[in-house]
């Protein structure tokens, strides 16, 4: 995938996923300030209703959202066959990448899941940040397995 | 009369259940009843040695000759085969037949009973009482020993005429609750458990029973001696001790992760407020600089409420136990949550077993529990979409166990999240939204010997409960407090219908 803007022209839509507001509203700024558009969502309900009515070109989405596990809502999404491979990135400061793997192929192996797309380790530094999205438009993004 | 005499001698000479005869001063035997006839065969004429002992000669020594010598009784034990090769134990006496004191004895009567069984008891039950593998002892009602195992001498140093408190436990005064003196009071058994003294100084823990072992007057009188029986249980103690250390230890080490993703979190809001700031700054948006301002103190907030509560979670180590009454804790959190849950739309209610006992406990930590629980439950609600929510704290007693129960009818959790509820920091709720209330919870539970047990199905609702056993609530400590010992052991339940 590429990033700002897209081949037709369009900026590449993010959907940030995260209960805390202060790092939706802070993705929000370096996503934005790099051309992209963004939205973003606290709950789990918000980003199935943003998923199905914005379109994005990918989710940020964190894995250990209150309430609402983010590996839930990545299943439901990849359950999906209207999202099933819709790009998405996980994000959380929970676990690092290699621990992500295990659970990955642990939780979502089991259900037959196929993998997210990359992971980031919160805190994410801006570069690590972009590098993963454009690394999406030349296969896997960095962190990524 | 007279006739009774006879028949008694004839009869009771041939069926008493003891072997009979006379001897002269040969040895030879003179007269013997039916059993001595059983065991020996034909005694007509032969010598007691001959017949019983297969001899040429008299014994030595001769319990018969020295009967006939001094004319005084004599009673000895020993072992005897019979015609068929029986070998039998028999306690033995041998009297002489004199017509009057003073006169030669011409006669003697030698009687044996048969005390094999008796003996083989005697012996099994000393070998059950000294090589049991548990702790034995028998007591007066001064609660002095009359006789211990050699499990108990071994590892008490105990002896005979020991006070029990003094041998087991090494103190001049009768234990608290002492099941001995119970046990001889009401007659019945009686159980406890201590933590005795060994002979080097160690610590020995020990479950006791006092089991009454005869009574004075039939059933009425008084115990005259107790049988004190002890299970030795250190080493299970000592594992379940290991166990809850581990449980601590893995407690810690979900903590210090929880912490890690808590403070990365705040980290990426106070990265995210300064890269917000500077990008407002470059672009000359004062509404953004603000915003990122706003996100780096709030931030800084967080981090700063996180230190303070992590503080007082290392702090919290040392419950300070008194006993507490269980309901008087949960009316304190329906009083206080009263107004939080009515704002919020939610029904609190209470389902409290009444007559609870009071519990050595940590009255503050277990305020703190339920507390968090029970705004957790709120917040549950909240994030439901179902009207006419409810939430109920319970109290009841569960197989020995006391158990507080919060339930909700809220958004309740699925597997993932139910898995993680402990080791995650929640920040959208908890202490100052840095998740550590549910941590918090289970420490203090654990630290009350408890566990915390939660059941949810998502979008029905959840229902955490916090079993303490009694028996392992920490001790009270020493001296007891003299009254009550809290605030909350007192509350009368006569409020409303509650909050």
């Amino acid at each position: 995938m590429c990033a700002e803007p897209s081949p037709g022209n369009r900026p590449v839509k993010v959907l940030v996923v995260d209960d805390e507001e202060d790092i939706v509203e802070y993705l929000r700024t370096v996503l934005e300030d790099n051309g992209f558009e963004v939205e973003g969502a606290l709950r789990a309900d918000e980003a199935l209703a943003k998923i199905s009515g914005w379109r994005p070109d990918l989710v940020l989405l964190d894995i250990l959202m209150p309430r609402h596990s983010g590996l839930s809502l990545y299943e439901e999404i990849r359950r999906d066959p209207a999202t099933s491979s819709l790009p998405i990135l996980i994000v959380s400061g929970y676990a690092r990448p290699e621990e992500f793997q295990k659970m990955e192929s642990g939780l979502l192996g089991e259900a037959g899941v196929p993998a997210p797309d990359g992971y980031l380790e919160k805190p994410i530094s801006v570069p690590v940040l972009l590098d993963a999205i454009r690394g999406l438009g030349r296969g896997k993004p960095g962190g990524g397995p | 009369m007279r006739r009774l005499q006879e028949l008694l001698q004839e009869h009771f000479f041939d069926q008493a259940p003891i072997m009979t005869a006379v001897l002269d001063r040969d040895y030879r035997i003179v007269e013997a009843n039916g059993r001595f006839r059983q065991a020996f065969g034909e005694w007509a004429g032969k010598s007691c040695f001959a017949l019983c002992r297969g001899r040429d000669a008299p014994c030595e020594p001769c319990m018969a000759r020295k009967v006939f010598e001094d004319g005084r009784v004599r009673v000895h034990d020993e072992g005897l085969t019979d015609q068929k090769g029986g070998r039998s134990h028999y306690i033995i006496r041998v009297a002489p037949l004199s017509p009057s004191p003073g006169e030669t004895t011409e006669f003697i009567i030698w009687m044996a009973s048969d005390v094999k069984e008796a003996t083989n008891l005697v012996r099994e039950n000393w070998l059950l009482f000294e090589k049991a593998p548990c702790y034995l002892a028998v007591l007066d009602p001064t609660l002095r020993i009359v006789r211990a195992n050699q499990r108990v001498r071994e590892t008490f140093g105990a002896h005979k005429g020991q006070f029990c408190f003094e041998a087991y436990r090494h103190k001049d005064v009768p234990c608290e609750e002492c099941p001995a003196r119970r046990a001889f009071e009401t007659g019945e058994p009686c159980t406890a458990e201590y933590a005795g003294v060994t002979r080097e100084g160690k610590q020995a823990d020990y479950i006791m029973t006092a089991s009454p072992m005869s009574r004075e007057e039939g059933q009425t009188g008084a115990v005259n001696y107790l049988i004190m029986m002890a299970t030795d249980v250190t080493q299970v103690r000592h594992l379940e001790k290991e166990v809850l250390d581990a449980e601590r230890l893995s407690a810690v080490g979900q903590t210090v992760a929880g912490l890690a993703h808590g403070i990365k979190n705040i980290l990426m809001g106070m990265e995210g407020g300064v890269y917000v700031m500077q990008s407002g700054l470059k672009k000359g948006e004062p509404p953004k600089v603000e915003r990122g301002m706003a996100m780096l103190s709030r931030n800084v907030e967080k981090i700063s409420t996180l230190a303070k509560n992590l503080l007082s979670f290392s702090k919290g180590t040392v419950p300070e136990v008194s006993l507490v009454d269980p309901n008087g804790v949960a009316w304190e959190i329906l009083e206080l949550y009263g107004d939080m849950a009515k704002g919020a739309g939610v029904q609190l209610s209470r389902d409290l077993e009444e007559g609870l006992d009071q519990a050595p406990m940590d009255h503050g930590g277990i305020h703190a529990c339920l507390a968090n629980l029970v705004s957790n439950a709120i917040d549950a609600c909240q994030m439901s979409d179902k009207p006419g929510r409810h939430v109920t704290v319970r109290t009841r007693e569960d197989g020995g166990a006391l158990c507080f129960e919060v339930s909700d009818d809220g958004c309740g959790m699925d597997y993932d999240v139910k898995s993680k509820l402990f080791t995650t920091f929640f920040t959208t709720k908890g202490v100052g939204g840095t998740g550590l209330g549910l941590l918090m919870t289970r420490k203090i539970v654990q630290e009350h010997g408890g566990r915390i047990e939660v059941e949810s199905l998502k979008g029905e609702g959840t229902t955490f409960r916090i079993l303490l056993p009694r028996d392992r609530l920490p001790k009270l400590p020493d001296p007891p407090p003299q009254e009550g010992g809290d605030a909350g052991s007192d509350r009368e339940p006569e409020r409303g219908d509650g909050p």
